[in-house]
């Protein structure tokens, strides 16, 4: 299980990479490897808001659904539309060019649910709790 | 997950990298590599489903063909010994218990094979209407193996005994001895792909799947297993046939005998009137995946829900059953709502895929 030392991490298997008051979203390694091979992505248009724990948006496998969870508060700035039209990118590069969208944070701090990369390697050898 | 009941292949299925999931009681493989190279190992070259967790039913008696005519909704008097035939069990108002598959192995013997989410249901059922003949379940020490594929026989063939596979017809069933195991062979499966079931003692499976896999044979989970025979277009229990429904609304009219005696359901079905609703095929016109109990829509009216959808591998297109109005017609276009939004599809007459025989 691939998990950079350098983003944050939510219980939902996303990840997040801060850089200013813009914040880069995408699922992690392990979500990819447990949804296996992508094969459909919806996700929001820029202009759109989204809120901790809501549904931005989806990514299926052929057999399952599962719902993206941004971990912040913000405004759609950015969304990778490649990954719309070839979700296998999803599998293969989670953490660059499968990310999913950049939202301009509505407040800096960050939630304190947030795992650094030790907390959630922790958390998902423990099954997730 | 202590609960649940594991196959003589389990520990095959974690040395070869499965996912496991619970499955109607059984801790079974839902993929090992991942689905799309599975469905694509069926279509194009030879894959096996390890399905050890479907009953299987020995029953013998006097006259058994008779008699098991009076529960199955098929006309399996006219079954002869060494094929195979496909039946429903249906309630007296007519809905559909479970789907079967029957095995003719002599005069007063034959094995019955049945779903295993039901086979809990099946078995006191045909307990109950047969009490004259013996039926015995199996589940104990036994496996079975579904090799499936394009390539089928080409692969399975050095594995056989002293029986040339070409001899065999589809729904063909006879004894023989796979690596000296020896089982019941069926030409026949769930994929709408060529390819045999294998049922056999539990102590050899190891064997037979080890020699299997070093053929060449893709192992493949009842994910692959679901997207494929929906591809074929195939029925699965509790999605396409339920309790609730009956065979012509399922879209199985084709599996109900009338020109024959009596059987459970009849009189229910020839009191009901034409079906209101039945199964069928679906579209989708863009990349979203219908899933099961998504409403469908009309110009915007409910008229039906999905039962079956995924994407399909082999066509790169989202493909579902649904059970819609009768009055639709195929080439009409209803909406499938997937999270609020409508997106067009047309009615289509299943297989997605038309049967893959090399």
């Amino acid at each position: 299980m691939n998990v950079p030392a350098d983003l944050k991490y939510s219980s939902s298997d996303e990840w997040i990479r801060v850089e200013g008051d813009v914040a880069t979203i995408g699922i992690t390694d392990y979500a990819q490897h447990e949804l296996g091979e992508v094969v459909y992505v919806e996700l929001p248009e820029v202009g759109a808001t989204v809120s901790p724990d809501v549904s931005f948006g989806v990514v299926e496998s052929v057999k399952a659904v599962s719902e993206l969870l941004s971990p912040v508060a913000g405004e759609v700035i950015a969304v990778n539309t490649p990954v719309s039209d070839e979700p296998a990118i999803i599998n293969d590069a989670p953490y660059t060019d499968g990310w999913m969208i950049r939202v301009k944070l509505s407040d800096t701090n960050l939630p304190s649910d947030l795992m650094d990369a030790a907390a959630y390697t922790a958390y998902r050898a423990d099954g997730g709790h | 997950m202590n609960d649940l009941k594991r196959t003589a292949l389990y520990d095959e299925h974690a040395a070869a990298g499965a996912r496991l999931v619970p499955f109607a009681g059984w801790e079974m493989p839902v993929q090992y590599r991942g689905v799309i190279e599975e469905v694509r190992a069926v279509r194009e070259g030879c894959g096996v489903f390890d399905v050890s967790h479907m009953g299987q039913l020995d029953v013998t008696g006097s006259d058994i063909a008779t008699a098991l005519n009076g529960v199955v909704s098929a006309d399996w008097s006219k079954v002869g010994v060494g094929r195979v035939a496909y039946a429903l069990l249906l309630n007296e108002a007519g809905g559909v218990i479970d789907d079967i598959m029957g095995y003719r192995l002599g005069e007063d013997e034959w094995m019955i094979v049945v779903n295993a989410s039901r086979a809990a249901l099946d078995e006191p059922h045909l307990q109950a209407h047969l009490p004259q003949l013996s039926i015995q379940n199996r589940y104990a020490n036994q496996a079975m193996l579904a090799i499936q594929g394009v390539q089928a026989v080409e692969k399975l063939q050095p594995l056989v005994d002293g029986l040339d596979l070409s001899t065999m017809k589809w729904r063909d069933c006879q004894q023989a001895s796979l690596t000296g195991a020896k089982g019941l062979l069926a030409r026949g499966g769930y994929t709408g792909c060529d390819g045999f079931e294998f049922m056999f003692r539990a102590e050899d499976a190891p064997q037979v799947w080890r020699a299997l896999l070093d053929n060449g044979v893709t192992p493949c989970g009842l994910g692959a297993r679901d997207v494929l025979r929906l591809e074929a277009g195939l029925p699965l229990y509790g999605h396409e046939l339920r309790e609730e429904w009956t065979p012509q609304e399922s879209g199985c009219a084709w599996a109900v005998k009338f020109d024959k005696g009596d059987f459970i359901g009849r009189a229910a079905l020839e009191a009901k009137g034409p079906a209101t609703q039945r199964i069928r095929g679906l579209k989708v016109q863009t990349k979203a995946i219908a899933r099961d109990g998504y409403p469908v829509t009309k110009n915007g009216n409910p008229v039906g829900e999905v039962t079956s959808g995924t994407l399909s591998p082999t066509l790169g297109s989202s493909i579902a059953l649904a059970m819609l109005p009768i009055g639709l017609s195929l080439g009409d276009t209803v909406e499938v709502v997937v999270r609020n939004a409508a997106h067009p599809a047309e009615i289509v007459q299943p297989p997605f895929v038309a049967h893959g025989k090399k």
